[in-house]
């Protein structure tokens, strides 16, 4: 306690009325001691035990109109929100990524030429390119002009195979010559 | 007990091979007719053979009017030729048009009848077929003739089908190489 208070040194009792501490008077005579005091302190932490123990004898109660306020407010913060309020926070979620989605794109399309600028080969690039497919084209045929006749000589061989099967079996059939 | 797995485990075999021999035959049709194909081979061969001697002479337009010979007989379809087949076209279609556009005051055509010849060639199925130099080459060779017309940007889009198509070739080839 950082206030002053009734001097315990003398011999009389500390509340002569018979009061208990949790006697009112308590309070004043603590404020009392306080101005003595020049008002020095505090004597709040006094006082705060002192409502408590007058809670305690007789605890206050809530007028029920404020309980009623008070459940109230207690019910309409813990209702659960019905579907209809709730849906708007369903779709406004993926409405909202699907539009930012369709602006990145928007954003990221290439703005239209101007006719002027349409698809062209440039003068410098116009035998380049003819040129550069012609060289490859020199580059790739001999491997696959080797590559056709191998795969021709396969399919001779397999018509050739199937002749002479075909000729087997009919001269099996015909007799043949003896 | 084990014999209730027997029959989904084979179904299941089955079905997974199946699906492996159909995706390593996807984009190898093999020749129905494999004597079709071995004629049109040996035909090609000895025309390339005369082509080859005639433009040595310096006799471009019996060059070109032998190849336009070639270009007129009938050609087998996809399924009697195989892939193979229609890389034979491609080659024959992809000479004559290079050497149309090589020497354009020989037998003159029109830019429109080049092209169309060049779709002739190609066919419908072209990009269905086996990569291969000879069709990426009338890819380019399109290109080239869209690109004497000014349309731009078809040859942009025909000279990157030829480089998409080369590129893989040729990462193919380093990859047999490594």
């Amino acid at each position: 306690m950082t206030g002053t208070k009734p001097d315990t040194h003398d011999s009389a009792p500390l509340w002569p009325q018979g009061g208990a501490v949790t006697d009112p008077a308590w309070e004043d005579e603590l404020r009392a001691g306080m101005a003595d005091d020049g008002g020095a302190g505090s004597v709040e932490p006094e006082l705060a035990a002192l409502r408590l123990l007058l809670h305690a004898r007789a605890p206050a109660e809530l007028a029920a109109a404020r309980e009623d306020a008070i459940w109230g407010a207690i019910d309409r913060a813990t209702a659960p929100v019905p579907w209809w309020k709730r849906l708007p926070s369903i779709w406004i979620a993926p409405a909202a990524a699907a539009a930012a989605a369709v602006l990145v794109v928007v954003l990221m399309q290439p703005k239209p030429q101007p006719n002027t600028d349409a698809p062209e080969i440039a003068t410098g690039d116009r035998k380049t390119m003819a040129e550069q497919l012609e060289n490859q084209f020199a580059m790739l045929a001999p491997n696959a002009r080797a590559n056709v006749a191998r795969k021709v000589d396969v399919s001779r061989g397999n018509m050739r195979g199937q002749l002479i099967a075909m000729a087997r079996t009919e001269g099996g059939t015909h007799g043949g010559a003896p | 007990m084990t014999s209730r797995w027997i029959a989904p485990v084979i179904a299941f075999s089955l079905g997974a091979a199946s699906m492996l021999v159909g995706l390593a035959q996807a984009g190898r049709l093999a020749a129905a007719r494999p004597d079709a194909l071995v004629a049109l081979a040996q035909q090609v061969e000895v025309e390339h053979r005369r082509v080859d001697l005639l433009l040595e002479r310096g006799d471009e337009a019996a060059a070109i009017a032998a190849l336009e010979a070639l270009r007129k007989q009938t050609w087998p379809s996809r399924t009697d030729g195989g892939d193979l087949g229609e890389q034979l076209r491609h080659d024959v279609y992809g000479r004559l048009v290079r050497l149309r556009l090589d020497f354009p005051d020989v037998d003159p055509v029109s830019d429109e009848a080049l092209l169309q010849a060049i779709d002739e060639g190609l066919g419908t199925e072209y990009r269905d077929v086996e990569t291969n130099p000879f069709t990426a080459r009338l890819v380019a060779l399109r290109g080239e003739v869209l690109e004497e017309r000014g349309r731009d940007e078809e040859a942009l889009g025909a000279y990157e089908e030829a480089l998409d198509m080369n590129r893989t070739l040729l990462e193919l080839e380093l990859g047999e190489g490594q």
